[in-house]
């Protein structure tokens, strides 16, 4: 039994450093794969055309404000047609205000806030045009 | 003595196989659920240009006109130029025509009596079937009032007849 | 002393771990393949720089870093404007293909691609009008690639026709005093108009970002020397004879071109023309072009124009280091045709009669035209 404590016992625990060594490899293999899959995946994900989208869109509405879309009526109609359509095909919470014109340091400038979340990621903006 | 230890060395060198082997394997069956990359490559690339080429077709080319996208949502009659230019944006570069592309173009719009989102379809170059492996771009578009033309039934009186902001929806696959 | 019991144990072993070995390929085999996912993922990061980013350059801290020297530049965008993604700017897309001024490929590496990977790459830029741009090598197997559709903003113009305008012609009214002034032609540039907010980024006239051509045109029309020109009559008012008509002027009035002396920049209500180097050749500041076909890098030409006129003002000249100018400044051009005493013609300045500058605004010239065009990044 001395030998077997010896001697014997070392050609498991070759099989164990080996069998961890090979874990390790493989975890390390695994993580370099999943990020070539995110990085494309997370290009789908990451809404940054649907923002760059609405972003211009909320703008271009800021800057008929006032001269064809002076109703506030048709003011909050619009604004519940971007947010509702968003919610259902977009999946995403979006909340626009657009203020009225205020007079920073002798220039006019309209203040954009824009929010937009789906889920995943979340932009928050707020501009002055 | 000698019988004993031959039989020890001989199991710890099957225990010791046997170890490295369940582990490789096991390593092999939990690292080799590999959904291929390439598939998102070309959705990522086919999701960027059908971005970019709504956004074009949004911009108009002088300040104060109507872009085209606009133009043919507001009248619906010729949407067909709609194609025309959507494969002109996708084979302008070098490459050549890409005649695999399909598209389906709808237009979603908010009916303010009801609440109710609705949509008609703009142009369809082939019907999709719902198996191909599809990517959906999007576009923004304003509206001073509900397009001239005549919608399918029953979109036509549906439609409110006011400033509304309507989401053209492109869903492009390769057929 | 080894036993053959250890022996066939540690062989049993031996075999196992040399089967596992055999394992090791399959676990590998994703590794290939993430190479080349990184290679488009990089092609993509690039072409969003390149089309929706406008750059950065230090010194001072601004997007216009196609002005800037080398060592100057931060980051290489392409886009006119961080609002406006996908439309290009002429002046950044011509110092980005410009390979005798950035070192292939180490420039880039820096300025557009980064990360310490030395990639190899292909970048090209086709527009509608046939143009064809690229810099890099010829593509190998297994490259990363991405395809992004663009929209150039171009050059604008400023036509000025005399046909139709006889306000500037001095021989419409002889009657005028003929004043200093009137052997210059000013066209001015309101800056509070042509930067003003309202209009959009890719349709604004920017002198400091764009390119702008002034075009004089049908100057002979001033000029007393053509048939159809009704100013090649005098009205003959001799008073008291009585005698009302046209009468030919007399030969010594009549030429067949205009001298044009030089061109030069005046801020409006300040003394003097702005201190530039118009004599010099100055190719990316200007270019004038008379009557079509000869080229000068100088303002000063000093050369005989029978009908055209055409100059370049290139954004380079409106920089903080040659002419700067901001939202409220009003620029002038000044056109000055001279004596030509040697001609024999004295009466040759007297063409312009300029009570009010023409002015250089949205409604007097074509602004830039948007072409469309596709830009292609491909990475190895």
């Amino acid at each position: 039994m001395e030998r077997l404590n010896e001697e014997g016992q070392w050609i498991i625990l070759m099989a164990f450093i080996i069998s961890i060594g090979i874990f390790f490899l493989a975890i390390v293999i695994n993580q370099s794969t999943v990020i070539g899959q995110t990085t494309a995946e997370g290009v789908l994900e990451f809404p940054k055309n649907d923002f760059q989208d609405l972003r211009s869109e909320v703008f271009n509405l800021s800057s008929i404000y006032d001269s064809s879309l002076t109703d506030p009526a048709d003011r909050s109609r619009i604004n519940q047609d971007i947010e509702s359509i968003a919610l259902l095909r977009k999946n995403a919470v979006v909340q626009y205000s657009i203020s009225n014109p205020q007079i920073i340091s002798g220039k006019t400038y309209v203040m954009v806030n824009l929010h937009y979340n789906n889920g995943v990621t979340s932009i928050n903006e707020t501009a002055y045009l | 003595m000698v019988n004993d230890e031959a039989q020890l060395y001989t199991l710890e060198g099957i225990a010791a196989a046997i170890i490295v082997v369940v582990t490789m394997t096991l390593v092999l069956g939990t690292t080799s659920i590999y959904t291929p990359g390439d598939t998102h490559i070309t959705d990522m690339q086919l999701e960027q240009l059908g971005s970019d080429t709504l956004r074009l077709m949004d911009t108009a080319n002088s300040t104060g006109a109507r872009s085209d996208l606009e133009m043919i949502v507001a009248t619906y009659d010729n949407r067909t130029y709609f194609e025309d230019l959507f494969r002109g944006y996708i084979r302008q570069a070098s490459g050549g025509a890409d005649s695999s592309l399909q598209f389906s173009a709808s237009v979603l719009y908010r009916d303010d009596d009801f609440g109710n989102i609705t949509s008609y379809p703009l142009i369809e170059t082939q019907r999709f079937s719902g198996r191909e492996p599809a990517i959906r771009v999007t576009r923004w578009v304003q509206l001073e009032t509900r397009p001239a033309g005549s919608l399918p039934v029953p979109h036509n009186t549906l439609m409110d007849a006011r400033e509304q902001v309507v989401l053209v929806e492109v869903l492009l696959w390769r057929g | 002393m080894l036993s053959v019991d250890f022996l066939i144990g540690f062989t049993i072993f031996i075999l196992g771990l040399v089967w596992a070995a055999t394992m090791v390929p399959g676990l590998l085999v994703g590794l290939d393949r993430s190479t080349a996912i990184d290679y488009d993922a990089v092609a993509y990061r690039t072409g969003v720089i390149l089309v929706e980013d406008p750059g950065w350059g230090i010194s001072p801290n601004n997007t216009q870093w196609e002005f800037k020297a080398k060592n100057d530049v931060y980051r290489m965008g392409l886009s006119i404007y961080r609002e406006k993604p996908n439309i290009l700017s002429e002046m950044k897309v011509q110092r980005f293909f410009n390979t005798s001024f950035w070192n292939y490929p180490d420039d880039y590496r820096d300025k557009v691609f980064f990360g310490d990977y030395p990639y190899l790459f292909n970048v090209s830029l086709v527009t509608n009008d046939g143009k064809y741009r690229s810099i890099g090598g010829p593509l190998p197997e297994g490259y990363g690639y991405i395809r992004r559709a663009i929209k150039l903003k171009g050059m604008s113009s400023a036509v000025v026709n005399f046909s139709n305008h006889p306000e500037y012609n001095a021989s419409e009214d002889m009657n005028i005093t003929q004043t200093a002034n009137i052997g210059t032609f000013l066209v001015r540039m309101n800056c509070s108009q042509l930067l003003d907010r309202t209009v959009p980024q890719e349709y604004q006239i920017d002198p400091r970002t764009d390119l702008i051509w002034i075009n004089l045109t049908h100057l002979e029309l001033y000029m007393n020397n053509s048939i159809t020109n009704p100013n090649n009559w005098t009205t003959n008012a001799t008073l008291g004879q009585g005698i009302f008509g046209p009468v030919p002027r007399p030969a010594s009035e009549q030429w067949t071109a205009a001298r044009l002396q030089n061109v030069t920049f005046h801020l409006a209500n300040a003394t003097g023309a702005f201190p530039l180097p118009y004599g010099t050749a100055h190719p990316e500041l200007w270019e004038l072009v008379i009557d079509g076909t000869s080229l000068y890098d100088t303002l000063e030409p000093d050369a005989d124009v029978q009908g055209n006129i055409s100059l370049l003002l290139k954004p380079e000249l409106f920089q903080p280091r040659n002419f700067p100018i901001d939202e409220n400044s009003l620029v002038d051009v000044k056109f000055t045709f001279q004596n030509d005493p040697a001609g024999g013609h004295p009466v040759q300045t007297q063409i312009f009669y300029g009570p009010q500058p023409f002015g250089l605004n949205y409604t007097t010239a074509q602004p830039p035209r948007l072409m469309d065009g596709a830009l292609e990044v491909a990475v190895w």
